[in-house]
Order: structure tokens, then sequence, then C-alpha cells
């Protein structure tokens, strides 16, 4: 069949500038191009032409900018090729359906949710319930958002299901494989990270991300383990404003911590992996209700025993899974102190996350599994 | 933090801030493989055909710029507060400032490709210009500037708007809108294209008409600030209705209230953690002190707002409330020729309760004057009134805006920056702000506001 997958207005695919949605789309349609014609509509970057075929999958983009503005580029689009498409899969953005229902009436439509879009202050409830039955199915990023939507529209249940995201498995390897092995050691070398133990964050420097709630835990860790080092990986140093003062506080907490905090300032995408082979523990410390972070999955992947905070989809992929703990009140430090403290004091445990981290990553989290949920979806008529 | 390298962002012939330690890359426009030895030595590049007066005092927008400069904020070790570190480059490239009057314009200076830029883009206007005046500039968030401009057509503005496109458009509606309700804002002049900016290199310009003698109404008496309430008035009354162009974003903080207030509360928490973090230094004991006073001030004014008006209010809509400035004060409000408040520097507009605008305005001034004075404050508002009536339950509103412990969070914000700044002075300034609170809490109630017991 032929397909078109719909991308946000924010980052364009391939994922040259990030994006965890831009990632998953770069990662599935080659996949689904194997059977099917996939076109993938998105927005322009100085980096990548108007339009091209790369990895079997047709690309075209469009200028961004505010979301109205991409709307109508899209539309217009649409109309002006006067393609037609078996299917639809939107990502993320429920106020496209309708219009592009509008410009493409006799095309199927998909549509996935990585974030809470159907909140009355993304989008009025009229449109909402229209944009809903003009979908053949939700697909979304976990459990938390689909109950989130169906709380907000009963009529969603029995629409929406889960497809969990996935993970290079080949990029993300096992902290105990030897080309791991040798990024670990230069990179604790590089950074005087000496024997570790290595905690590991990785995201946004934002409040609602809590590295500084981290940062703060780390008093009972330092009299443990003096040598530990927390890794805050991948951050801007300088944006807008609000960051600023936030990024200011977490450095100014840092120079205070009783043990060494590095920060390692942005790191491109595909470099991120490489501190992942470096770290002992991995900390996910968002306060705010996350739909799922994808670091979760190359946590899994690399092997690393998780600490991750009951907020958003987060804890379902690591209560009850053997492969870590979540933390019940996380704007707390001392539930932080504890599970590490937890951890790290038990190797045998640590072992056992671990591997069962792997496994779990390469029996259910791989691209592959992905992209067959997305085509089993498709295929359903 | 250790071996992680510093990043300044500097504008060209700036001097530079070393860290003790850290290693520094510097980014600038012309001149980044510049060793540093010669970027701090360089020689001031001579500001571009300065002219003798130039109407506009331009040192309080330098000055102000400045202080927003990313070196300041971004600097990992800096040992000098933001206004230090404004001083000491104002020192160094411009000493010129404090011998000559305050209408002169310190050493400004743009990279030299945003120069160009600006060059190119006045060819898109009619008109021949015979001189350039670097006016202001705004260093942050990738370059804005205004030159004054002489012109075979009178004086111009010619302006580098640093917001991205979508954003202008919003204000230069707005600026076209006001000048059409015979607001006194500058009009905007349209290009050869009959468009009101045009774009060269990715960048957005603007052309307005310069208005000629603007001063600065006076600081010292209750009769200036009230003069300057009375402009806002009528440029906020003039503002209702606006409707802004297809492709303008539609810039409204009507509904962002209790967030900012949330994120208010938020920071007061961080200095508690700072102060805890860094004991040892001298003003932390105080700030511990002092904090929990402020941090009920600031949960009330959460409290007080949610049982305010403030939702029905605003559920009246944009078009109903019309244009905050943003950023209106001695500055951006001036007297013109007719001895009346013109209003310029229009860049930030946007849709709010505009009053909030009136509230920054009161309480800034209090808060410089060291001194909660009820004359004063009842002065501005009843000239403020007397051109645009305020509601009694926007009032209430207005001062529950002004409860919100502003003061104390600018006085401590910068520690965030620079945790040394919990020093000696900030021990005095801590004290001198209790006492002056009280005196905020007493003309809170004098002029109404109402609190629950």
């Amino acid at each position: 069949m032929r397909s078109l997958m719909i991308c946000t207005e924010k980052l364009p695919v391939p994922p040259v500038r990030g994006g965890a949605i831009q990632t998953y789309i770069h990662a599935v349609a080659p996949r689904l191009a194997r059977d099917h014609q996939v076109t993938v509509l998105g927005v322009t970057d100085p980096e990548l032409p108007e339009r091209e075929v790369r990895g079997g999958v047709e690309y075209w983009r469009v200028p961004g900018g505010p979301f109205p503005q991409y709307l109508e580029r899209v539309v217009n689009l649409l109309r002006r090729t006067g393609r037609s498409f078996d299917l639809v899969h939107l990502f993320n953005r429920p106020r496209l359906v309708l219009p592009v229902k509008r410009a493409l009436p006799g095309s199927r439509l998909i549509l996935s949710l990585h974030n809470e879009m159907f909140r009355e202050d993304k989008i009025a409830p009229e449109e909402a319930r229209e944009a809903m039955a003009a979908v053949e199915g939700i697909v979304t990023v976990s459990d938390f958002i689909g109950r989130g939507v169906e709380a907000l529209y009963p009529e969603a249940r029995g629409k929406w299901r889960t497809v969990y995201s996935g993970v290079d498995l080949d990029r993300f390897l096992p902290i105990w494989t030897p080309e791991a092995r040798q990024i670990r050691q230069r990179l604790r070398a590089e950074h005087g990270l000496g024997r570790g133990p290595v905690l590991l964050y990785v995201g946004r420097l934002s409040p609602k991300k809590g590295a500084d709630v981290l940062v703060r835990a780390m008093g009972p860790i330092a009299r443990r383990y003096p040598e530990a080092s927390l890794v805050l990986v991948g951050s801007k140093w300088y944006g807008e404003d609000r960051i600023s003062d936030y990024v200011a506080y977490v450095r100014a907490l840092a120079a205070r911590a009783p043990i060494n905090v590095h920060t390692t300032g942005y790191v491109p995408a595909d470099r991120v992996h490489e501190w992942f082979a470096a770290g002992d523990l991995f900390i996910c410390a968002s306060q705010w209700e996350e739909p799922l972070a994808r670091v979760h999955y190359e946590a899994m992947a690399a092997g690393l025993p998780i600490i991750t905070t009951a907020r958003g989809g987060n804890p379902e992929v690591v209560r009850g899974q053997g492969n870590g703990l979540v933390v019940e009140e996380p704007e707390k430090p001392g539930a932080f102190a504890g599970a590490i403290l937890r951890v790290l004091g038990d190797a045998e445990l640590r072992g056992w996350m671990s591997r069962r981290g792997r496994a779990l990553a390469e029996a259910h989290f791989g691209w592959d599994r992905v992209a067959a949920e997305i085509r089993a979806l498709w295929e359903r008529q | 933090m250790k071996n992680s390298p510093v990043i300044i962002y500097v504008p060209a012939g700036a001097g530079v801030y070393v860290p003790a330690s850290g290693s520094v890359q510097i980014i600038g426009s012309g001149g980044s493989d510049e060793p540093l030895e010669d970027v701090l030595h360089a020689e001031r590049p001579a500001a571009r055909g300065r002219s003798a007066a130039p109407s506009r005092s331009a040192a309080v927008r330098g000055s102000a710029a400045a202080s927003r400069s990313p070196v300041a904020r971004g600097s990992a070790a800096a040992r000098r507060s933001a206004e230090e570190w404004q001083g000491a480059f104002l020192r160094r490239w411009a000493p010129a400032i404090e011998e000559e009057e305050a209408e002169s314009y310190p050493d400004l200076t743009v990279p030299p490709e945003i120069m160009a830029l600006a060059e190119k883009a006045a060819e898109a206007w009619d008109m021949k210009v015979t001189g350039w005046t670097l006016a202001a500039t705004k260093p942050e968030k990738g370059w804005g500037a205004i030159w004054r401009i002489e012109t075979n057509r009178g004086p111009r503005a010619l302006k580098l708007l640093h917001r991205p496109f979508e954003r202008n458009l919003f204000s230069i509606g707005a600026q076209e809108y006001l000048v059409k309700r015979k607001a006194r804002v500058a009009p905007l002049v349209p290009a050869r294209d009959g468009l009101l900016y045009t774009v060269v290199g990715g960048r957005m310009f603007i052309v307005a008409e310069w208005i000629e003698g603007l001063h600065q109404a006076p600081k010292d008496t209750p009769d200036g600030a009230a003069m300057l309430c009375g402009g806002l008035a009528e440029f906020h009354r003039r503002s209702l209705g606006y409707e802004p162009p297809p492709g303008a974003v539609n810039a409204s903080r009507l509904h962002r209230w209790p967030r900012v207030y949330q994120k208010l509360r938020t920071k007061l928490d961080w200095f508690e953690h700072l102060a805890r973090a860094y004991h040892d230094l001298p003003a932390s004991p105080v700030l511990l002190e002092v904090l929990p006073r402020f941090k009920e001030q600031a949960d009330e004014a959460i409290r007080m707002l949610e049982a305010s008006a403030y939702r029905q209010l605003i559920a009246r809509g944009d078009q109903a409330w019309g244009l905050a400035h943003q950023d209106y004060g001695w500055s951006n409000g001036q007297v013109g020729p007719d001895g009346r408040i013109w209003v310029i520097d229009l860049d930030g507009v946007a849709f709010d309760l505009a009053f909030r605008d009136l509230r920054k305005l009161i309480t800034g001034t209090m808060d410089d004057r060291g001194d909660w004075d009820i004359t004063w404050m009842k002065a501005m508002i009843d000239a403020y009134h007397e051109v645009h009536p305020i509601e009694p339950e926007a009032m209430q509103v207005m001062l529950i805006d002004m409860y919100l412990p502003n003061e104390f969070y600018k006085l401590v914000k910068d520690v965030l920056y620079d945790p040394n700044m919990l020093d000696g002075a900030m021990v005095a300034a801590l004290e001198r702000l209790l006492i002056t609170d009280e005196r905020k809490q007493q003309a809170l109630r004098e002029l109404g506001l109402r609190r629950r017991r």
C-alpha cells in the first residue's frame, strides 16, 4: 500500500537535530518500506534536500515554523501533488487530522501520540471528538498516554493501543562487550571519572527532569562511595532564559556537591551511546508525568540497571520487570539516595538487573518489533 | 565544574572576562580565531558616524543590553556580579559615558556582517541614507540593533529585530494598528514593495520615522511618574481591538499568570537549597532566615490570584484587554516635542491584562527609590485611571501582582549565577529589604488589597 507518515513541525527527519519522534520515524520507515511504499512528510533543514529518496523511503519537506503555518503548508502540498495514499499515519498532532482528511478524503488515518496532545489547552473538545472519530486507531507510546486520552474522551476506549518504542540494539551495546569496554575506559580516563561508580543521567537540564534533585541526593552516596561520579549528559549550557536560570542553579549545586559531578554539555545524537557504555547505573529523575522517555530503552540495551520515577509512563517498563527500581517520591533527594545505595550495595542484584535489561531490550524493544506492530496496524483493514 | 570548557559569546570589540580556571573558548564574530591576548588588547573600533546630540538616551539601553549579555550569564567561575561586569565593560570600552552627558551614546558596536546586512536592508526603502549612528544594541539572542539614519526624507530609525519572524509580524502589526489609532508611537515606513519590513540574510529589518527631541520624563517627582502612567494608559487604550495579521504568532500572556507565579515560587526553593549548600557564606544564614517570609507571600499570592476575578477577566479574551508593552519605563516612555509621552520599542508587545505594565512601573519605581510612598503610588494609579479606568476587580488583581515578592526575587536571583554574591553586601541589602517590605505591605493595605485573615 501507499503510506504517508506526517511528522511534526519541530524537527526534521532523519533526526539530524535529534528528537524522539524523528528517531522513531527514521527507524521504522525503512523497515516498513520493505513491504509498502512509504513517504515521510516533515520539515526542511539546511542540511537536507526538499525531496529525496533514502533507504527506500521517499522524503518530502516543507518549511517549519509555528504550527498553523506548517499545517497550511502540509495541506497545500497534499493538494498540489495530487498523490493519493491508502493510509496516512500522523504523528503527535491531532489538529492535523481533520485538515488532512479534507485534503485526502479517501485515505485511512492513524494517529500516533507521543505526548498528552488531547488536553483541552491543545485542542478544543469539538475538534478532538471529530478527529478521534476520523482516525481508525490511536497508537500511544505508553498506557499512561492512552489512559489519559480515555479519561478525557471515553469514546477513545478500545480505539487506542500502546506500541512501545525501541532502541538501536547495535549502537547501544551492553557494557560487558569488548567494544563497550574500550569506550568505557577511554571516556573514564578522558574525564577523570576514575574507578567509579558512575551514575548516569541523560537528558535536558530543565526543572521537570529533576537533575537538581539528583545532585542534592549525593550526600549519602558520597559517604559510602567517595569515588563515585554523577555524570549529567547532553544539555546545552545556555538557551532560553528559563533554562539558563535552571542550568546555573544546577551548576551552582554541583560545585558544592560532595562527589564529582561531571557535565558533558551538548553531545551529538550519534555519540550519546558512548556515555551509556561508560556508566554503572542509569537514573531518570523526571518530576513530571513523562509519557515514556526513550532513555529507558537505551539504558536497557546497554545493560545498565535503571532507577526511574513513578511519573507518567516511565514505570511501565521498569516496575516488576527486574531491570531496575522505581522511586515513588521523586521530589525527595533521600528517596533517590536510598534506591541508588540499594543497587550499588548489592553486586548480585546489579548483575541480575543488568542482564535482565539487555534481555528485555533484545526481546521487546528493538526497532524490528516496533515496525512489525505498526505494519500489522497498517495492514489490518 | 572541573574540566568543562567555558564558551563565551563575545560581540566584536568587547572586553572579555577570563574565569580563574577552566579553558576558555571564544566564539565571536569577526576575529574568533584571534588569540586571547589580541582580543583583550584590541583597539576599540571607532563608532560609525557618531553625530552630535542624538536625541535618545541610549546609554541606558546600552548598559541594559550589556547586563543581559551572555558573558555575564555564561561564565562559570564568574566572581563578579552582572552589574560589576557591565560596569567594567562600559568603563573599559566606553569611558566616555562617564564624562559626557547622558544623551550621548557609548561606543556600541555590531559585528561587521550585521552592519553589512543593515546597509543592504536600507536599500529596500525608497530613501538615500547619508549617515548612520548606532543607537542601541541587543547582543544576546542573535543580535538586535537600532540605527538612527539620516536620509533625504528626514531622520529615521532602522531596526534589526532579534525575535523569530512570525513573532515580529505580531509587533509590526501592532505598531501599524496603534499608529492608525493615533497613538503616540513612531509610524512605520513601508519599503518599496509595500511591506512594513524587509528580510536580508535571514534577518528582519523595519524602518520608522525618528521622533526628534525625545527626552526622559523627570524621575525625581511624582509628576514625572504620573506623566509616564498617563502615556501608558493612552497606549493601552488605543491598543484595544488589535488583531494580529495572518501569519503572525498570537502572542498572548493572558493565561500565563499562575505559571509565572509558580515559577517564581519554585526559584525561592532554589535559593534555599543554594543557601544550604553554601552555608559558610556571610549572607546564607540571613537568607535562610528571611526566606520563609517571602515564600509565604508567594504562596499567598498564588492563592489570592486563584480566588480573584482573574479567570473571569481573562475569559473576555485578547481583544478585550489589548496590548501590554512589557518593557515600559523611563527609557521606553519619553516626552516628545509636544510635551506628551511617546512610546518606543514595541518589539515585545503581547496581549495581556495590560495593567501589568502599570504594576511593573509602580513597583519598579518604588524599588528603585528604596521606599513605598503611598503618595507616589496613588498619583501614578490616578493618572492612569483618569485616561483608562481600572475596574475594581482588575485593581485587586493588580494589587495581588504587587504583593508577589518580586523585589526579593530580583535582589537574590543572580545568586543562581554567582553564589559568591551571598556576601556582606547582600546581608545589608536583605536587611534593607525587610524594612522596605514592611512599608510595601502598609502601602498595599492602604491601597485596598483584600487578604483573607
